[in-house]
Formats: C-alpha cells, structure tokens, sequence
C-alpha cells in the first residue's frame, strides 16, 4: 500500500470462477430443492476430501447430499429454510468413503435464477471434525469433573453427618444423599439380627453379632411376587457371609429368589421388598450389598438398588447382570460411604462401651454416705475434672453400731483408674476390719497386714476414726488414727485444735504398731477430715496451705455441718488443682442452733451418685435446708427437687450435683449431671413414667437449662408464691 | 411399702412412705396383682404417703386408668394438697373419686409441713 490511489479495479472475468474450483474448501452447486437438489458441480477440493464425484452423486437419486450424513433433529428446521429459498448453515456428520466419521459445517446460499429465485445452491462444506473432537472431549472432562466434585460433595457431606452420630436420623440423611445417585438406598445394622437403621443409638450401638435374623417384617404390599412366580432355590447365603466377613463384598442379592426365612439373605429380601416397593414404587429384582464394617467385624449392610427390576409402570428396567451394574463412580462412592459409616458407628461402639464401663466404675467408686442417728454429717467429693471422673480420693462414713460411727478419709496417689481401682480395695478392706474390730489403731494394723500382701501398686494415705455416743449428754468420743494423712481439725466456738495424734506412716508401710488419739466431742462441736486436694496449690507448701485452713476454719459461723461444709469450699476449693474428699461432721446443739441466726452464705451442695435412694436423700437436703433458712416454700422445693434429680438418675450421665442458693426472693435449684443433652418436656402419657416430671416444675418454678462443663446444668428458681 | 387387702367388690391399696423413683421397681408387680383381683372399686389409701412425685403420680394413674378400662372406680383418700396438686398437672385428677372426708386414723401427718403446700 504505497499510495492512496482511485477505486479498486475490477477482477478479471473467469477469475472467480476459477478461484470457487481451485479453493481448499469443498464447494459445490445443487438445484433447486423442488428438482431434489440434485449435484451440478463440485470442485476439487469435494471431490478430494469426500472421494465422491458429481457422477457419483448423480446415482444416488434426489437429494443426494442427504445420502452423505446422519439424520439428526436439526434436519427439519434447515429443509424448510432450503423450501424457503433461505440461505442456511449447520454442521452435519456423515462417514467418507473410507470409513472415517466426519463432521462438515455446510452453508447453502441460494444463488437467484433468471426465471425465479434459488433455482440453483451454491454450498460449501467444512471439514470440522477436529473442532467438534476437541469440544466433545473438554465437555466430556467437565462432565467428569462435575461428576468427580459432586461425587466428593457427597462423601463431605456424608462424613459430615457421620460425625454427630447422636442425631438419629444420621443414616437415613446418608441414604437420601446417596439416593442421588441410586434410585433407593438404605442403611441395616446387624445387632442379634439385622434391623433397618435410620440412625445409631449412640448410647447402644449395634454389636455386629447375630446369625438369626428374625424380626418381624410386613408383608410386601402386593404378596411376595416369589411365592407366585416361578422362583430359584439360592444356594448360598451371600449375605451372611458378607456379614461374617467370609467375602469382602458388594454382593448382588437377587430379590426373585427364595431364601430360607431366617437367613441374612431372607430376611433381608422381605423387608427390601417391601421398603423398595413402599418408597420407590417399582418392584426391584437386586440389589447391590455393600459391608458396612468396623475394625474387628461387619456391624451392618448398605443395600442399594440400581434400578434393576420391574419399575412403578410394569416395565422390565434393566436386566440383571451378575456384576454391580451402572457407572463405575456410583460403586466407589457407595463403597467409601459404607466404609465411613463403619468406622464411624464403630467408633460409636468403642466409646459408647468406654462411657459404660467408666460410668459403671464411677458408680462403684462413689463414696456412699450411711444415714448415722445422732449426727449431723455431710459429706462432699469431687473428682479432679481435669483427669477422669475417677479419682483416688475416698470417704467412708459407718454406721458400725448404735452409737458408734467410722469415719474414713483417704487418699491413693494418682488421679486414674488405677488409683481408683486401689481405692477401691483399700476401701472393702478397711470397711470389713471396721465392722470387726473397735479401735481404730488396730484396725489400721490389720489393714497394714492384709495390703502388704495384697500388692496393692499405690501407696495411700487415711485416717481412721471411731466416734462413740457417751452415755450422758451428747457428748461423743473420738478415737482415731493417722496413716501419713493430714490431722483432722476440731472446729469449737471459734477455735481449731488439729488433731495430730496417732500418726503413723503410710497404708502398708507400718514397722510398729499404729497408735490412736482420743479427743471429746460436745454439743456444737464439728469435726473436719479432708484430703490435701482441699489445701494443696502448686503456688504455695502444704504447710501454708494447712494453717489457710485452720484460719478458714476458725472463721466459720455455719451451724449445720452443709453449711460448713459450704464456707469451706466457696473459700478453698473453688478451682481445686486435685481430687477433693471432704467430711464435716457436726454434733447438732438443739438449743444454740435454734437461737442463734448464723451469717454463713445461703447455699449449698452435695453430691449425690445416680441411684433412685440419691432423690430421698435430695429431698431430704432441701426441707434441712429450707427450715434452717426459714424459707416458707419448702413443700414446693421438695417436689420440683425430687422431679430433678429424678431425671438426673433416669437420663442423666455420671454423678449428680444438687446446689440450693437463697436468692432472697425465693430458692434456686441447681441440678447438675453430665449428660448434655437437655432435659425435654413431654405431654406425658398415663405409662410413661416421668413424662410430667418437668410440668410439675414448670407450674411451681422458673426453669432452664446451660451447659455445664461436659454436661448440663438444670436450674428452677420457685415462684414466690406457690404456697397453697 | 404398699399392703393390698381385698373384699368381695374392693381393693383397697394401703400405701406408706415415699411413691418416688426409688419404689418404682415394685409398681409393675402391685399393678398385675391389683388388676387380677378384679374388683370394681380400688381405693387407694394415702394417709402414710410422705411423698409423691410424678414417678409416683404415673403408677396411681396406671391402676386407676386400668380399673377404668373394665368399667371400675378408683378412689383416693388421705391425700394431701400436694399429692392432688401432681395429679392434677399430670391431668388425672378426673380419673380418681377424691374422698375429701376420710379422716386418716392414728397416721402421722401426711406430708412434711403441710401449711405450705402448693397448688391447692
């Protein structure tokens, strides 16, 4: 382009002509469609890429473009443009002489006629098979790769619900995701015998055991189409096997066989039969069975249906291969779904077997308390929260004979289960010399004896006391002594006297005989035994730690041994670093308590273990406490007190803490367990025991519930005016 | 503890102590026996109840929903305003005749101090 210059000049005559026959692009002239279009012309190019001639065309009648290509659904839309006169463009595939699949994007253009319009087409057909591949392969992969991310988003979400294996329709949710992919699927678990799960009952896992799987399945809606149809005896019960483990699985279960009725196989035919045909219904023919397994056995099955059958309209869907049908994607899902169940409920089952035997031990290590006549005793335990439930600490209190009373406080070092094992012994031993042998010195002496045998693998320290009613008065004696346990305290009118006596070295470790202190005990008067878990800190001796104590003690104005009990512990052990066992022991003065109001703060707490005798005890608590209070509503705390810690015992976990606070506007009922779950009010039926318990509090107390720790804490505070 | 005495039309229930959680064990046995007795009146004697919480509301109303179903009556005496006060949250004051002039004979007060009692 040198210079700008006039109109472009014409092109030579021919050239065009010329130019349409030598191009790269195949171009031909048909007639018009009316004539059947028939070839008038190809160029070289056609002929080249097609093979075919205008010769060749000719014997392949009217319309013999069309002879070329595979029909498809644009046809119609692009004839009636070609009827029309219309110019039109659409990609076609067709095969070439040699076999090759091809596709062409063909333009017709008409080329007006001296006698009327589009008597002739001029067409140009582009080879774009390439293009098209490459298309269909980048959809192709993004299918996959959909397919792969749904895929995954399915196995997220399955493990998802897996995780709060607590909600109980975690498997039925499962097999709606899963029935995304399959047109029904659902979860079995096998616990003395198969049953149909929508969840796990985390507190009863399945166990995977069972052989005989008997119960009770509807008749399918319609009959069993086994009983009419002619049927095949199966030789071999494939799902139990499955369940044994003896195949690894998936197995196809036909349903139009017959199995024997209490086989896996059987059983599990009846009840799909039916469910399928309820839910979906079509009447399948098999199912695919995947294991759903833990670590040491199959815990239960996974059964889809692939659509294999007969379906809602009667028509045959699919036949029966003897592998798993449909795509191999759906397989691997349904395969890692049934092995994250698994692991999932076993899981369940592990803990679930842990909690009973940690909740079981508890219990059996929870000191009890024996109702003593004459005595005001309370008594308080707790379990460093930080280590396990269990602790080494122990109390005893004994009611050895009338009038007379053993008192143990006691530590094994070490806050696990073995300490709590050895507390254990050390516990059935001293109690069975107790009721034995009357002096205290001697009774540890024997314990010495039979603990050096027994091998016990923690050493321990107690203090064992007697305390003996006297005759005349109320005075009491105590006698006591110490296996390298801290001096219990004698709490009178202000003063504290340690009672240092009947020291002695360590449970088991005694080379000469233990000796026994006495002390008086009057009206008024408390006695303290306690475990260093009351006094110990990291930040200071023990030696601090127990003059702290003395001077708590001294300060107490609580006449009743809870209440002193109280001060006691909103002053030392209010973030305990160890186990805490505590006894307070008081020598009630009927004429002093009466007079005298005392200034100790108004709550309480006592530790009851989960047993039906804790809600007496809970009840008894509250009516002390209210009269000692001089709290009017005590009736109406008694009855919302006993609903509470009855539900602590029905649905609670481990041990129950009951607190009573007076608000100065009515009494505050703190209930404490270490189950989560909230307490729920239910309309109640005649035969559900229990159900109105929460409507009774409701109609007598504000109410509400909060975590607490790792359970929860109930808490009513009564209405001022319930009184009747 | 809970006595069963019998005549030819009555079944009479003579309960003492705490009707909680803790008594709940012996229910169903008490319950088979009182229904196998047949009888078109139960009556139910409260004046050595202590105490009566929901738990023990359930097994009154058990016995008297039973001895309804067979055309019977069940009546209670000796009941305090605390224990009428449960039955009625748990809806079943209907199911029981109150025998409000029964005077308990020689028992203890029934229920701790009775000045207090809700509901009412």
């Amino acid at each position: 382009m040198t210079e700008s210059s006039g109109p472009v000049p014409p092109l030579p005559g021919g050239f065009l002509d010329a130019a349409v026959a030598a191009a790269v692009i195949p171009a031909f002239v048909t007639g018009a469609w009316d004539d059947g279009m028939p070839v008038l012309w190809v160029n070289e190019a056609f002929a080249r890429e097609s093979g075919i001639g205008v010769n060749d065309l000719a014997v392949l009648g009217k319309h013999p473009l069309l002879e070329l290509v595979d029909d498809d659904a644009e046809r119609e839309r692009s004839q009636a443009a070609l009827r029309a006169g219309r110019p039109t463009t659409r990609m076609v595939s067709g095969r070439l002489i040699n076999g090759r699949a091809t596709w062409w994007q063909v333009t017709m253009s008409p080329v007006p006629g001296e006698d009327g319009p589009a008597q002739r087409w001029f067409g140009t057909a582009t080879d774009v098979s390439t293009h098209v591949e490459r298309q269909a392969a980048q959809l192709a992969s993004l299918e996959v790769e959909r397919r792969e991310r749904a895929d995954l988003d399915l196995i997220a979400q399955t493990t998802e619900l897996l995780g709060d294996l607590e909600y109980p329709y975690a498997l039925r949710d499962i097999a709606d995701l899963l029935r995304s992919l399959v047109p029904w699927a659902g979860f079995y678990v096998n616990d003395d015998g198969l049953l149909f799960a929508d969840g796990v009952d985390v507190a009863s896992p399945p166990t995977g055991r069972g052989r005989r799987h008997a119960r009770y399945v509807p008749e399918p809606p319609g009959g069993d189409p086994a009983e009419a149809s002619e049927t095949r005896e199966s030789p071999r019960d494939e799902v139990q096997d499955l369940l044994e483990g003896v195949v690894e699985g998936p197995v196809l279960l036909r349903l139009d066989a017959r199995y024997p009725a209490h086989s896996a196989s059987g059983w599990l035919r009846r009840d799909l039969l039916r469910r399928v045909v309820e839910e979906t219904g079509a009447l399948p023919r098999a199912v695919v069975v995947h294991a759903v397994a833990g670590r040491r056995r199959v815990l239960g099955l996974l059964a889809t249906w692939h659509g294999v059958g007969v379906a809602a309209d009667g028509t045959v869907t699919e036949e029966i291969r003897p592998g798993p049908s449909g795509p191999q994607h759906v397989h691997t899902v349904i395969e890692v779904v049934a092995r994250r169940a698994g692991t999932a409920i076993d899981n369940a089952r592990l803990y679930a077997r842990e909690h009973r035997l940690a909740e079981a031990l508890q219990r059996a290590m929870l000191p009890e308390q024996a109702d003593v006549s004459g005595l005001d005793v309370w008594t308080y335990y707790a379990p460093n929260a930080e280590h396990a439930q269990v602790g080494g600490d122990w109390y005893d209190v004994l009611q050895i004979s009338d009038g007379t009373v053993g008192l143990v406080v006691g530590d094994v070092v070490g806050h696990d289960v073995e300490a709590a094992a050895a507390m254990g012994q050390l516990r059935s031993v001293v109690r069975s010399y107790a009721f034995e042998l009357a002096t205290p010195g001697i009774v540890v002496d024997r314990v010495d004896q039979l603990v050096t045998g027994m091998r016990i693998p923690r050493s321990a320290s107690m203090v064992y006391a007697t305390l003996k009613h006297q005759q005349d008065g109320d005075a009491w004696t105590v006698q006591y002594t110490r296996a390298g346990h801290l001096p219990p305290l004698l709490l009178r009118d202000g003063t504290v006297t340690q009672l240092a006596g009947g020291a002695g070295s360590l449970v088991g470790f005694g080379s000469k005989p233990r000796t026994t202190g006495q002390a008086e005990l009057r009206r008024g008067d408390v006695l303290l035994f306690y475990t260093d878990g009351l006094i110990e800190r990291r930040d200071r001796s023990l030696k601090v730690g127990l003059d702290a104590l003395v001077e708590t003690s001294a300060r107490i104005t609580a006449r009743d041994a809870a209440g002193v009990g109280e001060e006691l512990l909103s002053r030392l052990a209010d973030a305990p670093e160890d186990d805490v066992a505590l006894v307070v022991v008081r020598v009630p003065d009927p004429v002093a308590d009466a007079q005298v109001q005392p200034l100790s703060p108004r709550s309480r707490r006592w530790l009851l273990p989960s047993e039906p005798a804790s809600i007496g005890r809970a009840r008894h608590a509250v009516l002390r406490t209210c009269q000692a209070w001089g709290l009017p509503e005590s009736a109406s705390a008694e009855l919302v007190v006993s609903e509470l810690v009855a539900n602590g015992v029905l649905h609670g976990w481990g041990n129950i803490a009951l607190r009573l606070f007076d608000t100065g506007d009515g009494l505050r009922i703190e209930v404490e367990d270490s189950n989560p779950a909230p307490p729920v009010t239910t309309d109640g039926h005649p035969n559900r025991v229990g159900g109105f318990g929460m409507q009774i509090v409701e109609r007598l107390a504000d109410w509400g519930w909060r975590p607490a720790g790792s359970g929860k804490l109930v808490w009513a505070k009564l209405h001022a005016t319930t009184v009747g | 503890m809970i006595e069963i005495a019998t005549s030819s039309t009555t079944t009479t229930l003579v309960i003492a102590g705490d009707l909680d959680l803790a008594e709940r064990d012996q229910f169903p046995e008490i319950a088979t026996r009182v229904v196998g007795l047949r009888r078109q009146l139960l009556v139910i004697d409260m004046c050595r109840v202590t105490f009566m919480d929901s738990t023990g509301a359930a097994f009154l109303i058990s016995l008297a929903d039973s001895g309804r179903k067979r055309g019977g009556a069940t009546v209670l005496r000796g009941a305090d305003e605390r224990d009428l006060f449960v039955l009625e949250v748990c809806g079943a004051l209907d199911l029981f005749r109150i025998d409000r002039d029964h005077r308990c004979e020689s028992a203890p007060a029934p229920s701790a101090p009775t000045a207090h009692h809700p509901g009412g």
